[in-house]
């Protein structure tokens, strides 16, 4: 197992080599720079000055290994659009606020998808499994950012019992609007799988066998059944968990959350090079690791697996 | 400047079911009014019979985009200009009567030649930290803004200070030859590179602000932090957490009147159009920022919300800019240019298409600033448009070219754009192709414009503060040639240049006027609407407008007060 950790680890590394390049290339190649201002534009004078502070009249290929030389050394340097902060800075202060916001929504995912799948799969063709999967169906249907706006009209706007936004930590009541409308989604892509999965495993022979018994169905379905029907949720949970903690633009807007979603699209109108390049780098790493734990969780989930 | 709106004073008793409804109508009669209760009224909010709130809630809930940093020689924006403004003093500032109103100088004067400012400060003012406010501070701060190393967008500012532009474009080293001086602590000596009839106007921007050096040495860009920060207004930065809150209290170490507002709390959030409202029906704040085309119609039919909007003009104008020298673009045409502009409903467009957020614009230069005309020139119609065009050689629109109309992605210039292209295509039977560009798309091909042709495009100019010298010169002047209309006009440009000088006002006004006239007769650019802000303020906040132009929202926060709910 350990041999097999560094493997993936070492292979993680031309993977992430590849994303800073694809990465560079395009945030250069899109067309507009961080100082391409219209409504003020600035002096030619103005510019030339900015560029030579910021090595932008260098080659493209030095800047390159400029700001590599510079990311492996731990410095992600300066915001170019917010001169006062340095890109850590800015990472350090809003990711923590995406992944507790996403974890958070993670936990909505479970509590509410679990059961809709596992009623879906157990009531299989009864009004309870049209119901859950309405439900399901509804769920991915309508966008999160959409959710997000009419949570805020129904629970804000019109019945005062929530604030309409902001954030304060995950105990904090405002936490609320925003969790949902990202977990909302995570929540139904479990149920499907769950439900397809718990079917497969329903019609096993063990099931038959454990029933034979004179098993509850009760326990046979929560003991035996479940626990087989969740190895599948734990793959496709690594990625949903990856695609939650990094943020959604859209919600964290709506409901004026400071995290890192929003702050990835606000660098790329400002056409922020650092900030992106460093926002691409972190989004690889958190999908690279969440791919490794899931690997590793399968060792712990199913028996069958080993690595060597 | 409020508008749709204004209740009585005791409109408040009556909603709190203090007084009947019959008691507010008998009130409401006896001061003679015809207006009728609950529907859009009278004028300015009067500092009323409602009792102030106490200190502990003297306190305004504000939206905001996070601020990029306090630091007046970079700052350039909304976000950062009107709480910079609030937290250094310029030495001067300009009334709404255009009077220049002394601040941190206790007075000033100018050489006969009009190259010589001496600016003399008030004796006692102290920075939020305790240093006492000295000439000094203004000179260094005013140097920092040219030097290159600061790299400041706004250096161009202080061009009319001798050396300035030298010394930020590298000719020279010696910050000592910028021809500013702190003569004493108490007296800054300014001199100029040719006169400038426009520099106090400069001198009440927030580039002219000072700066506390001891704090900018010591913590270097951090130095913007809540905590760093020490400022010499009214109000001291408190706390910044960065993109969620930031709050500014009355600083206790002013030298002027103490405000009646203790706190302002800014809610930060990158979108405060979208969610400012909503935020505002939650009573989370107690202002909205500007009220979007889309809700406009809703918050206008909304009982409450209706009763709550405010109108302020806003200095500035959206056009249709276009390259005259472009031999490919039927636009180079004056016939052309003039055609459009006639056949352009400009009443239509500000009050339908964008629902009477702002206003029409029959001329450039808008309300408010020297230049202003208040009857275009040209005139005539759709008429006179259909044969103005025949005379360009496109009777009926035929043979009529493409035309590429470009903008920077933005609601209001989406559904302008739209309305332009039907308007022209029902009046004047010619087709406009439309695109529409992300914003920094957008500047980078405004910015190869300069040399490179093209057709027409929609942006926006507001002012930084209200003087010609901000309108006809920098953006019209063919040397400047701000927008890259490529449009040249001998008299037009030696008008505005003996205007800029100009120390006599009615001059002054009379040569800006006869420019303004040229411009609006060959239209380099076609004005489509004066800019305007209308947001929705809570009925217990008194006192709050903003200024139509940025460099006037010194004091914005000082004048509020917080009357009890």
């Amino acid at each position: 197992m350990g041999a097999y950790l560094v493997r993936r680890l070492l292979l993680a590394i031309p993977t992430m080599a590849t994303v800073y390049t694809v990465a560079f290339l395009l945030v250069h190649a899109t067309p507009g720079g961080p100082w391409d201002n219209a409504e003020k534009p600035l002096a030619p004078q103005v510019i030339e000055n900015l560029r030579v502070k910021y090595h932008l009249n260098e080659p493209l290929w030095a800047q390159y290994i400029l700001y590599l030389r510079d990311a492996v050394h731990g410095s992600l340097g300066p915001s170019y659009v917010n001169t006062a902060r340095d890109v850590s800075e800015i990472i350090a202060d809003f990711f923590p606020v995406s992944i507790q916001l996403g974890l958070v929504a993670m936990a909505f995912a479970v509590v509410l998808g679990i059961p809709l799948g596992t009623l879906a799969a157990v009531y299989r063709n009864t009004p309870v499994d049209y119901l859950s999967m309405g439900i399901v169906v509804t769920g991915i249907s309508i966008p999160n950012y959409v959710v997000a706006t009419i949570l805020v009209t129904v629970l804000a706007v019109v019945l005062h019992w929530l604030p309409t936004g902001g954030w304060g930590g995950v105990l904090d009541v405002r936490v609320i609007i925003p969790a949902v409308a990202i977990g909302l989604r995570p929540a139904t892509t479990l149920a499907r799988y769950l439900r397809a999965s718990l079917l497969e495993v329903l019609g096993q022979d063990y099931i038959r066998t454990a029933r034979a018994k004179g098993l509850a169905r009760r326990a046979v379905i929560l003991r035996h059944a479940l626990r087989n029907a969740l190895i599948p949720i734990a793959t496709v949970s690594g990625i949903l968990v990856a695609d939650v903690v990094t943020g959604s633009f859209f919600v964290e807007t709506v409901t004026r959350v400071p995290g890192i979603g929003r702050y990835f699209v606000t660098a790329t109108t400002g056409r922020d090079y650092p900030v992106l390049l460093a926002l691409a780098l972190l989004f690889s790493v958190v999908i690279i690791t969440m791919n490794i734990v899931v690997d590793l969780s399968y060792a712990v989930l199913d028996p069958q697996v080993r690595y060597g | 400047m409020s508008d749709t709106s204004m209740r009585f004073p005791w409109d408040s008793y009556y909603r709190r079911g203090s007084i009947s409804r019959r008691q507010l109508l008998k009130l409401t009669a006896l001061l003679g009014s015809t207006a009728a209760v609950g529907s859009a009224v009278v004028a300015e909010p009067q500092p009323a019979a409602a009792a102030l709130a106490p200190p502990a809630k003297q306190v305004l809930r504000y939206p905001n985009f996070e601020p990029l940093h306090f630091d007046p020689a970079t700052m350039e924006s909304r976000p950062e200009i009107l709480v910079g403004m609030a937290l250094f003093d310029p030495l001067l500032t300009f009334d709404d009567a255009g009077r220049a109103v002394p601040v941190a100088a206790r007075s000033w004067s100018v050489s006969k030649d009009g190259l010589a400012y001496t600016f003399h400060l008030r004796p006692g003012m102290q920075w939020s930290d305790g240093h006492p406010v000295t000439a000094m501070d203004y000179e260094y701060a005013w140097k920092r803004v040219v030097d290159p190393d600061t790299a400041s967008d706004y250096a161009s500012a202080f061009y009319p200070i001798k050396g300035a532009l030298e010394f930020n474009k590298g000719k020279t080293k010696d910050r000592n030859t910028v021809a500013v001086k702190a003569t004493d602590s108490l007296t800054l000596r300014v001199e100029l590179a040719e006169p400038a009839a426009y520099f106090l106007r400069l001198v009440s921007t927030w580039n002219y602000m000072p700066v506390p050096r001891w704090q900018v040495e010591k913590y270097g860009k951090k130095w913007v932090e809540a905590g760093n920060h020490v400022g010499n207004g009214m109000f001291m930065l408190q706390k910044w957490e960065h993109d969620r809150e930031l709050v500014i209290v009355a600083n206790p170490r002013y030298w002027g009147p103490k405000p009646t507002l203790q706190r302002v709390v800014f809610t930060l959030t990158d979108d405060p159009f979208r969610t400012s409202l909503p935020a505002f029906e939650n009573n989370e704040l107690d202002v909205t920022d500007q009220i979007q085309p889309g809700d406009i119609d809703r918050v206008r039919k909304d009982p409450t919300l209706s009763k709550q909007l405010h109108k302020f003009r806003w200095s500035g104008t959206a056009m249709m800019f276009c390259d005259t020298t472009n031999p490919q673009s039927p636009l180079s045409k004056v016939k052309v240019r003039q055609a459009l502009y006639l056949a352009m409903d400009h009443n239509k467009i500000a009050n339908e298409v964008l629902r009477g957020i702002y206003d029409p614009a029959p001329t450039i230069t808008p309300p408010g600033t020297i230049g202003y005309l208040s009857a275009p020139p040209l005139t005539g119609g759709v008429d006179r448009a259909r044969q103005l065009l025949a005379e360009a050689g496109y009777p009926d629109g035929r043979g009529f070219p493409e035309v590429r109309l470009a903008w920077p992605k933005l609601v209001t210039y989406d559904l302008v754009a739209q309305a332009l292209q039907q308007m022209w295509r029902d009046t004047l039977k010619i087709n406009i192709t439309l695109q529409r560009m992300e914003r920094k798309e957008f500047n980078a091909a405004f910015n190869s414009w300069a040399k490179q042709p093209y057709s027409a495009y929609i942006d926006r100019w507001g002012s930084d503060y209200e003087d010609p010298a901000n309108w006809a010169n920098i953006l019209f002047d063919s040397d400047q040639d701000f927008f890259h209309t490529k449009w040249r006009n001998a008299r037009f440009d030696s008008l505005v240049r003996k205007g800029s000088g100009e120390a006599d006002p009615a001059k002054r006004k009379q040569m800006y006027e006869s420019a303004e006239k040229i411009l609006n007769t060959e239209l380099p650019a076609i004005p489509i609407y004066h800019l305007g802000v209308i947001i929705a303020v809570k009925p217990w906040v008194e006192g709050f407008r903003l200024p139509p132009a940025a460099a006037a929202w010194y004091g914005t926060f000082g004048r509020v007060k917080i009357v009890e709910r």
